[in-house]
């Protein structure tokens, strides 16, 4: 739009349109002259700046991540581990099959720096070996060496502020999709585990209609087994704590996990629009 | 006997209404109000608290004593009367939890004595 208003500018001014008194049109140049220059304001106001992002990433993985997926052009971008679990993620999940390639070919060769692969479906996927995290990038088009080399360097950044700013959480927990898969935990065995709470959490559903909010299992010992499902996806938890305090305790840990879930993009935000994150979780494995 | 302590408990603010049911699902005593099916409930605390058992055996947690069920609608809370059966009482939805634990724990105690 802006571009037309310039030639349509220049045709006025070589006189190829009817003639208009000189002050409207030196007006209408020095209008369209100061949105380009806001344009290009706006343009340069977007600049990628690791600073910045390294700052946004210490309070909110997820938004820090959505920062860098638009300005390298990325349609998804997740982050895993070296166990394989996911530790961002934005755009959505990418196809598991290649992530386990990705794993594959990390542990096949003692040094590898990035695989570039182009799929059948004009989408090119960057995966790119940051110390011991695995980045997998979406995009359209393909990443220059230039993008690919900012990325190594700068990610790494991003990731370990996040890492280090991350909230504790001091007691055993578990983070599993609706389909038994692990997301994330703290615990042993806990692959395991997850699948038989997620057999307990749905047997327990089928009674309440999808009402069901908690489940918590109390032993002899005082430790509570406290499970919630939120988007579709279970956290559990186990708190020590006096009857009188236990559900406090509960949903003080439950908001502190949701929380950190929210920040590295794998639960929406609350008021987040329907579709974003999760709900796509369940087509996600890790571990 | 039992009947009279489940009847007791359902004085307690919050208590809709209680049963015993024993390990292999029947029902040893009952008071529920007629809205509600106690063979439900008794099927929920069978089937869910076995399940509670398995995870926090898994878990090395100890030996599973209560189960709390929340939903928007109510609550059910199981408890272990000597592991020969299990007392359940469904609660309302915002009721005071902690003095209804520390009731439901008497009278499992109470009726772990009459089985």
């Amino acid at each position: 739009m802006v571009f037309d208003r310039i030639v349509q500018a220049f045709r006025r001014l070589l006189g190829k349109e009817e003639e208009r008194p000189e002050e409207e049109a030196e007006a209408e140049v020095e209008e369209t002259r100061k949105e380009m220059v806001s344009r290009i304001a706006e343009i340069t106001a977007k600049k990628f700046s690791v600073e910045d992002i390294v700052e946004e990433a210490k309070k909110d993985l997820g938004s820090a991540l959505e920062r860098v997926a638009d300005y390298f052009g990325l349609s998804r971008m997740v982050i895993y581990d070296e166990d394989g679990k996911m530790i961002g993620v934005t755009g959505g999940p990418v196809n598991e099959k290649l992530v386990r390639a990705a794993f594959m070919v990390k542990e096949s060769l003692d040094h590898v720096d990035n695989i570039m692969v182009f799929s059948e479906e004009s989408k090119n996927y960057s995966i790119i070996f940051v110390d011991d995290y695995v980045v997998v990038c979406e995009s359209d088009a393909a990443l220059t060496d230039a993008d690919v080399f900012m990325l190594q360097t700068d990610i790494g950044k991003v990731i370990s502020a996040s890492v280090e700013a991350g909230a504790e959480i001091d007691v055993p927990y578990l983070v599993a999709d609706m389909a038994g898969f692990l997301v994330d935990s703290n615990m042993e065995n806990a692959d395991h585990l997850a699948a038989i709470m997620i057999d307990l959490m749905r047997k327990s559903r089928e009674y309440f209609e999808g009402d069901l909010i908690w489940i918590k299992a109390t032993t002899d010992l005082g430790k509570t087994l406290a499970m919630r499902v939120e988007e579709d996806v279970l956290i559990a938890f186990v708190v020590e704590a006096d009857p009188e305090t236990v559900d406090e305790k509960c949903e003080e840990v439950f908001q502190i996990i949701k929380r950190n879930l929210e920040e590295s993009g794998l639960l929406p935000r609350e008021g987040a629009s329907e579709g974003e994150g999760t709900s796509e979780l369940e087509t996600t494995e890790a571990g | 006997m039992i009947e009279k302590i489940l009847a007791d408990l359902n004085r307690v603010e919050g208590v809709v209404g209680s049963l015993v049911v024993s390990s292999d699902g029947l029902i040893v005593a009952e008071a529920v109000p007629p809205d509600i099916d106690s063979e439900i409930v008794g099927a929920i605390a069978t089937t869910v608290y076995g399940s509670g058992e398995r995870v926090v055996d898994e878990m090395e947690l100890g030996e599973l004593e209560q189960m709390l069920l929340e939903a928007t609608q109510g609550k059910v809370m199981i408890v272990d009367v000597g592991g020969e059966a299990t007392l359940v009482l469904v609660v309302e939805p915002d009721a005071n939890l902690g003095l209804i634990r520390l009731r439901a724990r008497e009278a499992a105690e109470e009726i772990a004595k009459q089985l």
